[in-house]
Formats: structure tokens, sequence, C-alpha cells
């Protein structure tokens, strides 16, 4: 098995990040040291309390597939809230686990992306990619 | 005041199998060390190890920022060297101490006791194993710093903390250790009881489930929820929350600070840099301590697990390799959660199997679906049994999360409809966590 720093110790390592994979996926499938995880794009990700969401709530639909929407900067009930751009309505939260992005926004970053999959049954569901700008 | 903190244990060398990599890391102490360089603190060690890491550790302490650093106690016959087999604890952390039985310690505790005549510590955290807690915690006793001890690996019995001559401040165990599993047999309100006794607090790490801290002054514990995300390793995020908390309590409120505390030790576990993890502890402490306590997360007390059925829907079955299913299995209990296996709790049907016995099989392997809480399919290969298992379980509202280690199907249905489909068993395990804590919170 292959020694990450050489026959050194890690803590004095610099690796390179991974060579990009032609075709491959943009990211998100792994943690490289190298990449600031703020910069890290989050594609795939399932919102949470879409039905109970402003927009669900407000329109009984959920937004269509292609629709932007962005991550809003402050917490709503002690979660993280994504909302369509046009409107600012909350379509739901960021599974907890995205919780680390909370230190990023205060950091300056900003999340954008798109609606990639939406059902409004059997219960609403809407799949989101987000990235960093 | 401005904390300054001492940090006395061993340094050990973390060997870690890292996808195909094997990272070599000084740890031990150095876990704590790195998470209070990060956060800017003062800070000294004090630190056993063999005579061949002396130089290391020097170099990389003032690397760190330690404003000393002083040798309690020389270790021969051991190259204090950590293998870790499992480094994402989806289940048990494989841990091999390398000729851990011919370690032998002496210490010598001369310089240290100048030392803490010199300088007034506002805190010392002792990380025990390897060394005669004693003979330390005799040498602390006329100075007046608060003493936090993490006791998952020594003492096996709290006696030795009547040496101190006063409680500790913390005690600090996790669901994990021996101590809590083997010597207080999982029981949280006996270890509390313990815990109490011999410190003003006692902080419980329970794992993905969050931790519970406990005080002599208060009659309910803080919960602090666990904010689980995607780790390469989990090899000292407990050290480094210990080192978190105990700077930040200073500051901050003991919800907070135990907060920040979790959220940065799941930020030591995303990353192996050093800068990258730092960058990472500044924009953390620009969360105000107000949104910080409010912030959302999973909390699951560890003996709330065993109200937790899990079904584990899968192949089963004698004729199969069940490796998987078995380690899956072995994780769900290693977390306290109560998984079933129906073909092992209600057989298993063969060609010579009556009709009788096909129809009470399945009905029986039905009512066990709907006396579980969530479902879990493992798909080894294409089983139909798996796939009208989840279905039913769908059906019946009851979460279904499948681990395909194999990825064996690209199937519409099967890869939608579930909460979750992974290949990654460690996100299979948070998701478990995520689903569990929603039902326990209902």
């Amino acid at each position: 098995m292959e020694s990450s720093s050489g026959g050194r110790f890690d803590h004095y390592a610099t690796p390179k990040p991974p060579a990009p994979i032609e075709g491959g996926p943009k990211g998100g499938t792994g943690i490289s040291p190298e990449i600031d995880t703020c910069e890290i794009p989050l594609p795939n990700v399932r919102l949470e309390e879409v039905g109970t969401s402003e927009y669900f709530s407000g329109r009984k639909t959920v937004p269509p597939v292609g629709a932007s929407i962005q991550v809003r900067t402050n917490l709503v009930g002690g979660r993280i809230a994504v909302e369509t751009t046009r409107g600012n309505q909350s379509v739901g939260f960021l599974p907890t686990q995205f919780n680390y992005l909370l230190g990023c926004l205060k950091d300056g970053y900003k999340y954008k992306g798109k609606v990639t999959a939406s059902a409004d049954s059997p219960t609403p569901r809407i799949v989101v990619d987000l990235f960093s700008v | 005041m401005k904390p300054e903190i001492c940090l006395v244990g061993q340094v050990v060398v973390d060997v870690l199998h890292l996808k195909g990599k094997i990272a070599v890391r000084l740890g031990g102490i150095f876990h704590a060390a790195k998470a209070l360089s990060a956060l800017g603190c003062d800070f000294e060690i004090a630190y056993v190890a063999p005579a061949y890491l002396d130089h290391e550790i020097v170099s990389y302490a003032g690397e760190l920022g330690a404003t000393k650093v002083v040798k309690i106690g020389n270790v021969d016959g051991c190259p204090n060297v950590l293998l870790v087999g499992e480094p994402t604890e989806v289940g048990s952390q494989d841990y091999e101490f390398l000729l851990d039985q011919e370690h032998r310690c002496k210490l010598n505790l001369k310089e240290f006791e100048n030392r803490l005549r010199e300088k007034s510590f506002s805190d010392v955290i002792i990380f025990p194993g390897g060394f005669a807690l004693n003979k330390i915690l005799q040498t602390l006793k006329p100075f007046s710093a608060r003493i936090h001890v993490d006791a998952n690996f020594e003492p096996k019995n709290f006696k030795v903390f009547e040496l101190l001559g006063r409680p500790l401040q913390t005690l600090i165990l996790s669901t994990s250790s021996d101590t809590f599993l083997k010597i207080f047999k999982g029981d949280c309100s006996r270890i509390c009881r313990a815990g109490l006794k011999i410190a003003h607090s006692f902080l419980l790490k329970e794992n993905r489930g969050g931790s519970r801290y406990f005080r002599r002054s208060a009659i309910n514990p803080v919960l602090v929820p666990a904010f689980l995300r995607k780790i390469i390793h989990s090899v000292g995020v407990g050290d480094c929350y210990n080192s978190i908390f105990t700077y930040l309590s200073h500051s901050v409120s003991q919800k907070a600070s135990l907060i920040y505390a979790s959220l940065i030790a799941g930020e030591y576990a995303s990353s192996l840099s050093q800068s990258h993890f730092k960058d990472a502890v500044d924009r953390t402490l620009r969360i105000t301590p107000d949104e910080i306590a409010k912030l959302q997360g999973v909390s699951l007390p560890w003996e709330c697990r065993r109200t937790i059925h899990i079904y584990i829907a899968a192949p089963d079955f004698k004729s199969a390799d069940v490796s998987q299913i078995d380690r899956v299995a072995s994780c769900l209990e290693y977390h306290n959660f109560v998984p079933h296996r129906p073909v092992r709790e209600n057989g298993e049907i063969t060609d010579k199997s009556s009709i009788k016995e096909r129809s009470a099989t399945a009905l029986a392997d039905i009512k066990l679906l709907e006396q579980c809480q969530i479902l879990l399919a493992i798909l080894i290969f294409d089983d139909p049994g798996t796939y009208i298992e989840m279905g039913i379980a769908l059906q019946r509202g009851i979460p279904v999360i499948v681990y395909a280690p194999n990825r064996i199907t690209e199937n519409l249905l099967t890869r939608e409809l579930p909460i979750l489909f992974s290949t990654d068993l460690d996100e299979v395990i948070s998701e478990l966590y995520n689903q569990a804590a929603k039902i326990h919170g209902k």
C-alpha cells in the first residue's frame, strides 16, 4: 500500500489535489484535504421539510425542474433554508449534515443552483444542485 | 483572563488506511494540540513517548505554537504505533496498538512540577493511558488548575481520582469506551452517578447521537446534537472536541461551547490539513453563540436507540455470502440499535418446506417488518424478496434506506423512492441516525 507522504510524517506533507477525471463528477464524492470544504459543489441534495415550506404551503406544488434557488443566509428555526431566487420563498431545508455551511455563509460564501428533480406526490420532494459563488 | 491549557498524555503515531493510502501522523495528545493551535490558545504539552519521537514531537509542537514542551515519561519496549483499521467508525474502531504488552513507561515529573509552580494554568486536560495516572494526580494536587480527564481508555476504576484531593472539573467518557460498555454495562444512569461523584461535571459523548453534559449543579443535562457529515477519519476527533469545549467554556455558555466543539470536531474529522482545519475553525467561530445554540442536529441518546428496531431486508440465506450483512448488523449493534434479520429469526424456507410453513414464515416476516421503525435493505444481489419487503415498508410509511455495496441495480423506483440509496456504509449509518432521531423526537 502506498504511503501518502513518501516516508515522512503527513503533517508536513502538502499533497496536491487529485487531477480531475475527464467527464467525471465535478465534486461531492469525497473530501480532498486540499479543497476548501466551502467550495465543494453539492450535487443531488435532497431537501427536507419540503411539504411544510413557505413555497409548498402557499402554492400546493413544488418548484419545477430548472428553477433557480439559493441558500438563505439566515437560519430558519435553527435550520439552513433553500429559497427561490425569485420571490425568496423557502422551498425546504438542507439536511443537517450541511450545517457546516453556516460557517461558510458567515465567511461570505453564497450558494446558488437549480432544482434537478421535484415531485408533489407521494410526498413533496425536491432535489437540488448547489455550488458556491 | 485568557485560558492557558496544559495537555498531559501520550504521543503515539497514528497509521490510518485511507482509500488505499496510508497516512502517518503524530497522534495522542497532538489531536487536542492541533485544535488548541487552530483556536490560537496558549497551550503547553506534557508528554510521554518513546525517545525516537522526541525530536519530531518538539519540532511539530513548536510549529503548532505550543509555548512549552515537557517530557514527563519515556516509553521503552513499544513504538507507540496505533494502527487504525476503520478510520470512519461506521462500526467498532479496529485499533491495534503495536506491542502494547511490551509497553513500559518511566515517569520523571521534576520538570513538570517546576513548570506547574512557574505557571498557573487555568486548565489541565489529561488523557490517561500508558502512564501512572496516580502520580500525575498527586503532582497536580497542590495546584488550583481545573482538571479535565478523558477516561476513554483508562482508568477503569474511578477511585484513583480521590488522589487529586478535590473533584475533577470534567470527567469525559464515550459510549464507545470499554469502561462504559463493559464496566458500566452501557448503563447511562449508573455511569452518570459515578461520574458526578468524582467530578463537577460529566460529559458523555454518544458517537453520532450527540452528547450529554451532566452537572452536579443542575438536574437536567445539556443536550448537544451531533452534526453528521461526510468524514474521512474519526481518530482524535473526541480529543479535539474536549479541548475546544474546555477553551471556549471560559468565554461562552456551556451549551454554546459544546455545540461549537461539536461542529469543529466535525471539521477536524473532515480534513487532514491543519491549515484548512484552522480556516474552518475561524469561520465556525464567526457564528454567534445565539445562532449556534439554535442549530438543529441529530440528538439520539444511547439508551433511546434500543427503541429503534431495524428490519434488515437482504438475501440472508445459508447458500449466500452474508459477510456484508453480518458487517452491517454488527455496526448497528455497535451503535446500540436493534437489528432484526428475519431469516435468522423466522427461519429459512427450503424446497422441502410445506405450504403451511411457507405461509407462516412469510406472515411472520411481514409482522416483524411492521413492528420495526426503519427498513434497511442490503442489496447484495437482485433478490425479489428484498424488493417486495421494500415495497411493503414504503407503502406502510416506514422509512427505507438502501445500502448497495455492489451497485447492483439502476432500477428507477429502487433508487428514487427510498430515503437514501447509497454504496457507502458511513453514509447509511448517518442516515439511520437521522431517521431514528426523527422517530425518537416524535
